[in-house]
């Protein structure tokens, strides 16, 4: 099954095509005066280089500022819940997203299975925006992929009052025509806006799996800047800018398939003539902590590092194959031990089937 | 949330500041004796805040136009929020903390930084816990409605003192009844009765200090003009603070002294005085040195503030505390801009310029100040009537991110060259 | 979403609205009336009482601005840019002669804007009559006596203008006509209680509007006429994804209702002074009591703006009409610097939410009808909503 997610936002037009739960490819380009050409030209881009057209496609979801305007989507969902759930795919611990984009930023709360559960956007101001920084990229002259990059050379950080973008605008050319180095005014720049955005996540509370998503997420001097101050190391995916894209092809599969994938489920056991043994992980849910390593009577579970890095409850490699054996099962075991691996985990991510 | 380790230890390095101050002071002879007195008044004002859960005090957090009198004649300890948190602010450079705390809280920018700063100081605890919070809606809509909010940070009981519009014969007596109620409030939250005689006192005082404070508006039309920026915010700030109180009377005193000595001798605030403007609210707090600095520079004076310097006129009755605590929220010079602002406000604007014979005038208009920037069109029709041109100043009473130094002082430098011209 | 036209009564019933909104100031009713040599008066806020300039023969019309956003070019100019752009709206308006049919104006102290936007009414724009109001911003029994003691005063200000005795009688009069009012209102607002209402949040904006706009005789007729004609199985909306309530400062654009209609949100309820709030408390007239007190006590004790303190009654009603019209989430929608509004956002949202509630709040101009970020963070809302039901 094949399925596409396509992004079309105010500065870029993202698109990513899936097959199943695999990206096969994704294409970035510009958002041009016309939208309909431009979701024609970024799907166009990405099917290609999947070697594949659009008849191909069992599903498309639209997302972005132009969701409404592709033609050949079947649906169009809001960029929010396409992002909560793109990042999820990567990081299903992950339950706080800055989505920096062309024209705004958002904090976004999501569950584990990528719902979003709280979100807040930028009030009205295109300060600290991809479109700000463009904007200042172009007043100093510097490459809009260089700006990040010179700020993490600053000697010193130029103090930025406002990120209001006439004002900044100002202020930064007066600071130049001083001659203060241009890496100590992006210093300054990025300092300001990051504190920005630090005060839009705590408006969603910032939780320790946190992600940046959006083209200002390859800003490296950004996420720098924002990791300092978080004093918190973000997750970052490979290209953030089309987590979007992402969110919404997988939306595409879901619509397709109807109800939702709860894929961070990991079940181990198996299944015997007397009933069913499974003892089911939530690995999105589960933050790591190892209570149920220490309170199981039974020993089964361990806390390793899953294909993220993440620490995560797992079952023993030796006990899956022998788990009824060795663990009575839910009902007893909370007969017989006031702690157990229920009680303890705060994030509720752990089941029994028996 | 509330944490009073750190709460001590921020008042300590307050305290610290306002000693070292006065130490500076007193060794250099051109620095004037009332701002060695205006620091050792803050060392006061924060110590009792800062010993009152020893000492069993009972500490009520007011917003500024309420009548302190009243809580100095109850030995109630007194915080008064906007000042007590902008002088932390501007002391312990937090502001910033502050402003983003209470917008985290849910204030957004277009509640007034300074109210946002308030809430988010109780919030992160730099300001003590007070027992109870009376507040009002003089003189605007942000003043009254923080009120629940800082209630709800600190858990404590509060009473919201309600300003009639108008000035009324039935509007002065509900206003009256409010103050009664207020004590009635205070009295139960704090065990303790009114001490009638001491609030006297206290309203002689305060008469006292209006009498002081029209002399000193009257040294000021001297030409040169002897009164320094950097005074004004000084001057409210020990008013607002101490009430009636014999500091506030004892610094008012000095400065008067020093003012009269000044002009005796012709001695003006900058030399040579080349330009005398008027001006209309307040001036961004953490710009003060960069007035008094730049005034110096352009030999440019503030002669009179309208709104905040000018008291209305009437006499305060000792012997009738109630009554002359509402005859004083009618007299003063703040409340011109809660009742309906027409002919005789606007006419206390064109006499003002005439009498002090400023050149221009400058309204600084806080970006989130809505009734004073709402008043900007009509001041300036009238000023433009008598040829008195008006600068608009963007900036924020207490937030340092809205606009920078070198725009204030492009701004005020283009100004001053347009009084040249003229 | 608005069904497709067709010639059905509800349809027709609802067009007599439209048609006011759409002539509106030159409307028949009021062209009439000025005809007469009667006054025509222009009032602000929930807190000036209509019955008395109605029993005074005057015809009340609501101050509402334009009901689009605009460019506030003079409103700016007069009332600064930080005023909330409702203000300047109808400052805008009336300058530009928009008012001009008003014989005077009538408001009242209720918070920074408003009196803001009274003075500079008073000083520019030149009216035969003025009035403000002192209203009290708590409910104390001294309050009451104050705000009392003030319509007193609009009460003779008034009989002074028109030349008009205001009697107990022609009071009585005035309550009935406008209590009848307001038991059709909350009739027609009951229909939403539906779980497919046969009318939407934007229709009813629009038969809100109207009345602020005709003689208050007329609107009940017509009314009288909706209620009886409305099919009562008809679904106003297409495409429901979530139930909602609308809450916070004034609106009076009813096409930003359709917009959040449109995407699937059906706005069952609302504590909008321009809806709900305006006509919410019956007027009730105890024995031995003049008409007058009766109205005094109403205006001061209805449905409460975020202006007054404490609030508590105010997060009481909003979370009764929550769980009275089973909303599944509210949308805030705050009038750019809408002080009391602002402040008070942060207990309404802990209140609703506490009650499983999300609340989404949105920043918008006075008259805005939508715009691309209000409908992709309406949109994502709604997809939260659902995803929480899954």
């Amino acid at each position: 099954m094949l399925f596409a997610g396509i992004d079309i936002g105010s500065r870029s037009a993202k698109a990513v095509i899936m097959r199943d739960d695999t990206i096969l490819s994704s294409a970035i380009c510009d958002t041009g005066p016309e939208s309909i050409k431009t979701s024609y030209k970024v799907i166009e881009q990405a099917l290609s280089s999947a070697g594949l057209s659009l008849d191909d496609i069992d599903y498309t979801v639209a997302t972005g500022y132009g969701r409404v305007l592709v033609p050949f989507a079947n649906e169009n969902i809001s960029e929010i819940s396409c992002h909560a759930r793109g990042i999820n795919w990567y990081f299903p611990s992950v339950r706080t997203i800055l989505d920096m984009g062309g024209q705004d930023c958002k904090a976004i709360s999501c569950d584990g299975n990528g719902k979003v559960t709280n979100f807040v956007m930028n009030d009205k101001c295109a300060g600290g925006t991809g479109r700000f920084f463009e904007m200042i990229a172009e007043v100093l002259n510097v490459p809009l992929t260089e700006i990040g990059n010179l700020s993490l050379k600053a000697k010193t950080v130029t103090p930025f009052n406002t990120i209001c973008a006439v004002f900044a605008k100002s202020e930064a050319i007066a600071y130049l025509k001083k001659g203060t180095p241009k890496s100590n005014i992006l210093a300054g720049l990025h300092r300001a806006v990051a504190a920005r955005s630090f005060d839009l996540l705590k408006r969603v509370s910032l939780e320790k799996d946190f992600s940046i998503t959006g083209g200002i997420a390859k800003n490296r001097g950004m996420v720098a800047k924002l990791t300092e101050m978080a004093g918190l190391e973000p997750l970052l995916c490979e290209d953030p800018q089309i987590i979007g894209a992402l969110g919404a092809s997988i939306f595409a599969r879901e619509r397709f398939q109807g109800g939702t994938l709860e894929n961070t489920k990991v079940q181990y056991g198996y299944t015997d003539g007397t009933g069913n043994y499974f003892i089911t992980i939530d690995t999105g849910k589960c933050n790591g902590c190892g209570k149920c390593v220490q309170v199981c009577p039974a020993e089964v579970f361990v806390l390793a590092e899953n294909a993220n890095g993440q620490p995560k409850a797992m079952i023993k490699e030796t006990a899956r194959k022998q788990l009824p054996l060795l663990c009575p099962g839910f009902q007893s075991c909370n007969e017989n031990h006031e702690a157990n691996c229920h009680t303890v985990c705060s994030e509720e991510a752990i089941s029994h089937s028996w | 949330m509330i944490n009073l380790q750190n709460t001590s230890e921020t008042i300590n390095h307050l305290l610290r500041t306002f000693r070292l101050l006065q130490k500076v002071g007193r060794k250099h002879p051109e620095v004037r004796k009332h701002e060695i007195l205006f620091y050792q008044l803050l060392e006061k004002y924060f110590t009792r805040i800062l010993n009152a859960r020893e000492e069993g005090n009972f500490i009520a957090t007011h917003t500024t136009f309420m009548p302190g009198e009243i809580l100095y004649a109850m030995d109630i300890v007194p915080m008064q929020t906007e000042w007590t948190s902008w002088i932390l602010a501007l002391f312990t450079k937090r502001g910033t903390d502050f402003i983003s705390e209470g917008r985290r809280l849910g204030l957004t920018n277009e509640v007034c930084s300074a109210q946002r700063g308030i809430a988010g100081a109780f919030s992160l605890g730099t300001l003590p816990r007070p027992d109870a919070v009376i507040w009002s809606n003089l003189i605007c809509n942000n003043i009254a409605k923080n009120g629940e909010l800082i209630m709800e940070i600190n858990r404590c009981p509060g009473f919201f003192l309600d300003h009639p519009l108008g000035d009324s014969a039935a509007e002065r007596n509900y206003l009256r009844g409010e103050i009664e109620d207020m004590i009635h409030f205070l009295e139960e939250q704090t065990g303790r009765k009114m001490d009638w005689d001491h609030l006297s006192d206290s309203v002689a005082g305060t008469m006292k200090q209006i009498e002081i404070s029209r002399q000193i508006c009257e040294l000021r039309k001297a030409v040169p003009s002897p009164f320094h920026p950097q005074e004004f915010m000084e001057m409210l700030t020990v008013t607002y603070l101490f009430q009636g109180q014999p500091e506030a009377t004892e610094y008012l005193e000095m400065l008067y002294e020093d003012l009269s000595l000044s002009v005796s001798e012709g001695r003006g605030a900058v030399s040579p005085e080349r330009f005398r403007v008027m001006s209309i609210f307040l001036s961004p707090i953490y710009r003060a040195p960069f007035l008094e600095k730049f005034s110096q520079e352009h030999g440019m004076v503030s002669v009179a503030e309208p709104i905040f310097t000018q008291w209305e006129e009437g006499k305060l009755d000792p012997t009738r505390p109630l009554d002359s605590l509402v005859q004083k929220l009618y007299m003063l010079p703040e409340r011109s801009l809660y009742s309906p602002v027409g002919e005789r406000t606007l006419k206390k604007i064109v006499d003002c310029a005439k009498e002090y014979k400023a050149d221009g005038a400058i309204a600084y208009a806080d970006v989130a100040c809505q009734h004073t920037c709402a008043l900007i069109k009509l001041f300036k029709d009238v000023l433009n009537d008598i040829d008195v041109p008006l600068l608009i100043l963007d900036c924020d009473l207490v937030d340092q991110t809205v606009t920078s130094e070198e725009d204030m002082r492009e701004k005020l430098e283009q100004f001053l060259e347009l009084l040249e011209d003229r | 979403m608005k069904p497709a036209p067709t010639a059905d009564l509800t349809s027709q019933a609802l067009d007599r609205f439209r048609e006011v909104n759409g002539l509106f100031p030159e409307t028949s009713h009021i062209l009439e009336h000025k005809r007469q040599g009667k006054k025509v008066l222009g009032w602000l806020c929930t807190y000036v009482p209509e019955e008395i300039m109605h029993a005074a023969g005057v015809l009340p019309i609501r101050i509402t601005g334009y009901s689009h956003e605009i460019k506030p070019d003079e409103g700016n100019a007069y009332l600064y840019v930080n005023n909330c752009s409702f203000s300047r709206s109808c400052l805008q308006l009336g300058l530009r002669g928009g008012y001009d049919f008003l014989d005077g104006i009538a408001g009242g102290s209720t918070c920074d804007c408003a009196r803001r936007l009274m003075d500079l009414w008073h000083h520019y724009i030149a009216t035969s009559f003025y009035h403000m109001i002192t209203v009290p911003q708590k409910y104390s029994s001294k309050a009451h006596e104050l705000y009392y003691e003030q319509i007193t005063q609009f009460t003779q200000h008034l009989s002074e203008f028109t030349g008009i005795e205001i009697t107990d009688a022609s009071l009585s009069h005035s309550i009935q006509i406008y209590n009848e009012s307001r038991e059709l209102l909350r009739k027609l607002y009951d229909l939403r209680k539906a779980n497919n209402p046969p009318i939407t949040g934007s229709e009813i904006i629009e038969i809100s509007n109207a009345g602020f706009r005709m003689p208050k005789e007329t609107f009940n007729e017509y009314l009288k006429n909706l209620l009886t004609n409305i099919d009562t199985s008809r679904h106003a909306y297409s495409n429901s994804r979530a139930r909602l309530m609308l809450t916070g400062s004034i609106l009076g654009n009813h096409e930003f209702v359709e917009s959040i209609e449109q995407l699937g949100g059906l706005v069952v309820t609302d504590d909008l002074c321009t809806s709900t709030r305006h006509w919410y408390d019956m007027i009730e007239v105890n024995q031995d009591e003049s008409p007058l007190r009766a109205i005094s006590r109403r205006y001061l004790n209805n449905f409460p703006c975020a202006r007054m303190i404490p609030h508590d009654e105010r997060l009481k009603r909003i979370r009764d009409l929550a769980q009275g019209f089973r909303v599944d989430g509210a949308i805030s929608q705050i009038v750019h610097n809408c002080t009391p509004y602002t402040h008070e956002l942060s207990f309404v949202t802990k209140m609703l939410e506490a009650q499983g509630i999300p609340v989404l709040s949105l920043d918008v101009e006075y008259g805005t009808a939508s715009s691309g970020q209000i409908q992709t963070r309406v949109q994502a809302f709604l997809e939260m909503l659902e995803g929480k039901r899954r």
